[in-house]
């Protein structure tokens, strides 16, 4: 304080001085005295006062100042990491990327950029012109708001680099410039609904992105950079800088060849029948591991709001009653607990009265003395009714458990749905009448795939794998998932056995259902079903649900699948799960094991086995 | 002989040469070419280049200062009328055809130069009430004397006042406040009109004053209320002032003038600028050059007998130090937003020029003035009397 008030004092005391000189009698006038002595008092307050305001402000507020001015010019900016990627196999062998972050530009306007809105507009929409022009509407908005000099706020992503570096060298006045990554999908659409989408601002929105998150990001960094009044940005040279960790990537099961063939085929199949809807999962019988997990309609990440209908993972959100394609799973149980065997005749009515039960079980024909083992190959309901009542409650709902029916299978994905099985702990004829036909329980494409899976692997159920492992940037693995087995409802003999057999003839023997799903190179087991569609709680009386599952090569399964279509069109034919289902599963299965490389089974043989 | 004769006439003239106004003014163009290389810079590091062109004004002012400081003040004085005559034509013409900047149109474009004419009146105005007031002599001491040099001034006041440019017509009121109050003014007189002036205020805020103009004295008196509005540039000037601290950041280091946050910096805040880069030290070094200024401007109403050299010498001081006191306190934010310069040191070529012209009519008074003794140490001066 005393150091600024020193030049007020010299100019005081100098003045004083004048004063005493001024004010000798006879040489100044009056005024002249009187002024001498109001601008001496004048001068020291005035002095006075801006030298302590001076002192305050400099020194004693100094600090607060000094921050002040920090705040307005000095931004931590956050350098965005870059998100992990997602690998796949392709024919089981080479891993390849269908989910990885490009670094893209970002520009954001933000505040009141001035008057010029014709030469603002012009030079902003030049340099967005080749890959992200401005519409007709974003002009007259951004032309509008900066001709009556409003703020205002205006964003657009994804730019290409040499874009942000004119825009860069434009030095435009409220325009951000800021560099964040982007998602790409290498492959397009393919398993779109299974990855997911990561929002605009890197947060995962669905799918193996929001499961895997947390791997996935990585830790953002940090960069000093300086604004100016204007709001651009000016490099702070030797500011704070710390990198941005990139985050860990994940290797998924699915199989990029698998995927995309089941994709072909159920888009091939929806093409001629105009579904609502339909599904299709591929999993590796030994291990559980989803290779396929595909959904139609399909859903393109890069065009979410016109494609937005085929966001639902179908495999695993919708349920459908199973229908005939149950039927395996309580007889080969059946068998094994020796309430029945393959060889046993049974003579299947194609009207089968149930006392207490009002409605009588119908075949599609008369199926008449047979087999139990051709109770599976020609789907008659009779005969799936006689053999499933042997089964006490808790034997058959010791089936679903088993088979994981009315349970979620704790697949790697948001939004699974558990079905229901709660039927099967009825005992009175209606209940058993309707499950043992596949009804009164619901699933999903995928709990019926991983129970085909267990049927083919000798009785063992799965979890199903879709993620294998989350490596470090280095390739170093993090953590891995080992195959998780969960239940063994059945013992090997009844599965490898007489039930594989029986499978194989739906596909292969004259009376099959699914002979549709016949293929050259490899022999095919499974089975069709098809049931009414269930509208509001009420079964529509024309629309089905067309289903197959099963599994591939009969002898030694390596892959098991189910293909579920909802509604497929019956203006032309009636649809059953031979026509529509069995065809697309044989030659996913098919075109799959090529893939796969699983050498096909001899020609003879399976020519032979189609004769027996 | 005539060598001596010429020796003497040399040294006398160097003698009544005022030497210590024309070094503060020339230290003072000294600190404002520094300062405005300073304002100059943009972030990208490129410059704005005022520093040369104000160098370019400074030149032309000098050799108006000495200009003036030639001609005998009292030949000019006989021409005030016409002075003023002149300058009140140029108020009313550049209302018709004037350049509006800021939002007052001050301003003659002739090209690339700006001339705003309200500078220069305003020591056309110091030349007139000097001499009327001087001329009438004890008539000042009555209503009618008081009234006459108040309409002289009110006259150019109201027409910059029409532009509108209240900053420049108050600077005005100093000067005819100071040379009636030299001249003998009864103080009852002033003291009735000022209280008659503090009665006017409510009746001037009503129907007077521009919305700006209210929401500046609104934001000076309560800034955090209005700190994006009328008192951003204030705050931002303060922020520059207490950021530079007692040393300052160091030349061209400061961050509120080169990154744009501090408005007009090289001219109405230009006294931020060195507070920024200069600290305290900075501040103090130009508050005291414009007190050796203002004590040297007094020295030569000290030592001149005739009253209307006197007058001219307090008008042009009281000018100044109002202009200092006020735009330094609006840079300080312990005034409302006035647009008034600092002397000599804003950039701005009209006000440089005039502001030289007006030293050079103070240099004119010491050089041709009959001197008044002090202390009986002056010989010469004394056999005169």
């Amino acid at each position: 304080m005393s150091a600024s008030l020193i030049p007020a004092l010299v100019a005081a005391l100098r003045l004083a001085r004048e004063r005493a000189r001024l004010l000798r009698p006879g040489q100044a006038p009056r005024g002249a005295r009187l002024f001498a002595r109001v601008a001496l008092c004048g001068l020291l307050v005035g002095y006075g006062l801006l030298a302590h305001r001076l002192y305050t402000l400099q020194v004693l507020e100094h600090p607060r100042w000094r921050e002040a001015a920090e705040r307005q010019h000095v931004r931590l900016r956050p350098e965005p990491a870059e998100r992990g990627r997602l690998f796949v196999l392709d024919g089981g062998e080479r891993l390849v990327p269908v989910a990885a972050s490009l670094v893209r530009g970002s520009l954001l306007v933000e505040g009141r950029p001035g008057r010029d809105a014709v030469a603002f507009v012009s030079s902003l929409a030049a340099a967005c012109e080749p890959d992200a022009p401005l519409t007709g509407a974003e002009r007259a908005f951004v032309e509008d708001r900066v001709r009556r000099g409003k703020a205002f706020y205006f964003r657009r992503r994804r730019l290409e680099p040499d874009t942000m570096a004119r825009l860069k060298a434009m030095r435009l006045h409220h325009v951000q410039l800021e560099h964040e990554p982007v998602r790409a999908w290498p492959f397009g659409p393919l398993a779109a609904q299974a990855l997911g989408l990561v929002g605009q601002e890197g947060r995962a929105a669905s799918g193996l992105e929001r499961v895997l998150d947390e791997a996935l990001t990585g830790t953002p960094g940090t960069r000093e950079v300086r604004l100016d009044n204007l709001r651009r940005e000016l490099v702070a040279p030797g500011g704070l800088h710390v990198p941005a960790q990139p985050g860990h990537d994940a290797v998924l099961s699915l199989d990029r060849s698998v995927q995309a063939i089941a994709e072909a085929e159920l888009a091939a199949m929806a093409a001629q029948s105009q579904p609502q809807g339909a599904a299709c999962v591929v999993v590796d019988v030994r291990t559980g591991d989803v290779l396929a997990l595909a959904s139609w309609p399909p859903f393109d990440p890069e065009r979410p709001a016109e494609t937005l209908p085929g966001i639902r993972c179908r495999a695993i959100t919708d349920t459908y009653e199973p229908g005939s394609t149950i039927k395996p799973l309580f007889i080969a149980t059946a068998w094994e607990l020796g309430l029945g065997g393959p060889d046993r005749p049974i003579f299947c009515p194609q009207r089968l009265m149930v006392p207490r039960r009002r409605k009588a079980i119908e075949d599609h024909h008369l199926v008449g003395q047979v087999f139990e083992a051709d109770v599976i190959v020609q789907s008659s309901n009779s005969g799936s009714y006689m053999i499933t009542q042997r089964l006490s409650g808790e034997q058959a709902q010791r089936v679903g458990s088993g088979f994981g029916l009315g349970r979620r299978t704790g697949i790697d994905l948001p939004g699974e749905a558990a079905g229901r099985a709660d039927a099967l702990a009825k005992r009175d004829v209606t209940t058993i009448g309707s499950y043992a036909q596949g009804y009164a329980v619901s699933v999903t494409p995928l709990q019926m795939a991983m129970a085909y899976a267990a049927l083919a692997n000798g009785g063992t159920l799965y979890r199903p794998r879709l993620v294998r492992e989350v490596r470090d940037r280095q390739g170093e693995v993090v953590r891995a998932w080992a195959p998780q087995a969960v239940a063994r409802p059945l013992s090997g003999e009844v599965a490898r056995g007489p039930l594989r057999a029986a499978l194989e003839r739906v596909v292969n023997d004259p009376r099959g259902t699914a002979r549709r799903a016949q293929s050259d190179a490899y022999a095919i087991a499974g089975k069709t079903g098809t049931t009414k569609l269930l509208v509001d709680g009420r079964y529509h009386d024309r629309e089905v649900v067309a289903s197959f599952c099963g599994f591939a090569p009969a002898d030694e399964p390596r892959i098991a699948f189910s293909v579920v279509v909802w509604g497929p069109s019956t203006a032309k034919a009636k649809a059953w799960g031979g026509t529509i289902a069995a065809p697309v599963a044989g030659r996913v299965a098919e075109q799959a094991l090529r893939r796969l490389r699983v050498p096909p089974t001899p020609r003879a043989e399976v020519a032979a086995r189609g004769a027996r | 002989m005539s060598l001596r004769i010429d020796a003497l006439r040399l040294s006398r003239e160097l003698d009544r040469f005022p030497g210590t106004l024309l070094g503060v003014c020339l230290a003072l163009l000294g600190v404002s070419l520094v300062a405005l290389h300073s304002a100059s810079l943009t972030p990208t590091g490129g410059s704005l280049g005022y520093a040369a062109k104000q160098a370019g004004w400074a030149v032309l002012g000098l050799a108006g200062f000495f200009a003036c400081s030639q001609v005998p003040y009292d030949r000019l004085g006989r021409r005030a009328w016409t002075f003023m005559g002149l300058g009140c034509a140029a108020l009313v013409l550049v209302l018709l055809v004037g350049t509006k900047v800021n939002g007052a149109r001050s301003w003659f474009s002739l090209g690339p130069v700006r001339l705003q004419p309200s500078e220069f009146v305003k020591y056309a105005l110091v030349l007139l009430l000097a001499r009327t007031v001087a001329r009438r002599g004890a008539g000042i001491g009555t209503w009618r004397g008081l009234a006459e040099a108040g309409a002289i001034t009110a006259l150019p006041a109201g027409l910059v006042l029409l532009q509108p440019d209240l900053g420049t017509a108050l600077t005005y009121a100093p000067i005819l406040v100071s040379i009636v109050f030299v001249a003998g003014a009864r103080l009852r007189h002033l003291l009735a009109v000022a209280a008659a002036g503090l009665a006017s205020l409510p009746l001037l805020w009503c129907f007077f004053l521009k919305e700006y103009q209210k929401l500046r004295i609104l934001s000076f008196l309560d800034s955090n209320e209005h700190a994006l509005g009328g008192a951003y540039q204030v705050n931002q000037s303060v922020i520059a002032v207490g950021s530079g601290g007692l040393l300052g950041r160091g030349f061209g280091q400061g961050t509120q003038g080169p990154l744009g946050f501090l408005p007009e910096r090289h001219t109405d805040f230009i006294y931020a600028v060195v507070c920024e880069d200069f600290g305290l030290v900075g501040g103090v070094i130009l508050l005291a050059l414009y007190g050796h200024l203002l004590a040297a401007l007094l020295e030569i109403v000290r030592t001149t007998r005739d009253p209307e050299g006197r007058f001219i010498v307090i008008g042009v001081g009281a000018v100044t130090l109002v202009q200092i006191i006020i735009n330094v306190g609006m840079v300080l934010g312990a005034m409302p937003v006035t647009g008034l310069p600092l002397p000599l040191v804003s950039y701005g070529g009209s006000s440089l020029v005039a502001t030289l012209c007006g030293f050079g009519l103070c240099a004119s008074v010491a050089r041709h003035r009959t001197r008044v003794i002090v202390h009986g140490s002056e010989e010469g001066a004394a056999a005169r009397r």
